[in-house]
């Protein structure tokens, strides 16, 4: 079953100015994709380049995206979710405000509330950023 | 970015390669709005571009990560109950520009540790 939403805060607890999604897709079981244009107010943006740790926050909201998808799949309310760790992250191009970001996450394991997830982000055709992220549930909130 | 609106350095130490600054969170800062409603966390990739701000002190370049082999979050950092912290900066030279080795921490508890390799700006 294929599956794209703009409700993104249907999914996320974040909010307003740090939502850094705006579609979210589930592809299959294991793969799920998400965008986001980089638009002028955009708060990790410096001058006309979105920084680094913007990336890695709309890769984070994407698995966050995930685990929110498969708690409304059960009815369940969305949880709290926190990076655990960033691995093997490499950026290849800076992206730009106007540029829209093109990120596919591939489920690697669930143990638990700990996610493991290697992601891929693009601008176009472009490798933009590749990393490995662990995340964690907060299942009591 | 957030140097000054999320954070202002106090002091900085320098020992060799090794810079240690002495940083306030501002638990006012915008993003507490949406991160999370009623419930302010400091977003753990707020840290990682607080490290960057800090090193961009010690090259007076302006900084991008070219790759961050390891970061880890430890535990979780409120900006109410921990506003006073230490971020530690050992920085050499590489291939891309700067080796990086970071970490942050407040009176007792660790929050972050970092390595990877930055590049300075064109």
């Amino acid at each position: 079953m294929s599956y794209t939403t703009t409700d993104i805060e249907q999914l996320i607890p974040q909010r307003a100015p740090i939502v850094m999604l705006d579609t979210f897709s589930r592809i299959d079981e294991k793969n799920y994709a998400s965008e986001l244009t980089i638009r002028e107010d955009n708060i990790f943006c410096v001058g006309d380049k979105f920084a680094e740790v913007g990336i890695i926050e709309h890769i984070a909201q994407t698995a966050a995206a995930y685990t929110g998808y498969k708690h409304l799949v059960e009815a369940d309310s969305v949880k709290l979710g926190y990076i655990g760790d960033v691995k093997n992250c490499r950026f290849t191009v800076y992206p730009s405000k106007g540029d829209t970001l093109h990120t596919t996450i591939r489920i690697v394991s669930e143990i638990n509330d700990i996610t493991l997830i290697t992601a891929e982000t693009k601008v176009a055709d472009q490798l933009v950023a590749t990393c490995k992220m662990k995340l964690a549930t907060d299942e009591s909130k | 970015m957030l140097l000054n609106k999320y954070f202002t350095i106090h002091s900085v130490e320098r020992r060799d390669e090794d810079t240690i600054f002495h940083v306030t969170l501002n638990p006012n800062h915008e993003i507490y709005r949406g991160h999370f409603q009623g419930n302010p966390i400091s977003p753990g990739v707020c840290t990682v571009e607080m490290v960057k701000e800090c090193a961009q002190q010690i090259t007076e370049a302006p900084l991008s990560f070219a790759n961050i082999k390891n970061c880890r979050f430890i535990s979780l950092l409120t900006p109410a109950s921990e506003s006073e912290l230490l971020v530690h900066i050992n920085l050499t030279e590489s291939e891309e520009g700067y080796a990086i080795k970071a970490n942050v921490n407040g009176q007792e508890q660790a929050y972050l540790t970092l390595s990877g390799e930055l590049c300075v700006n064109e």
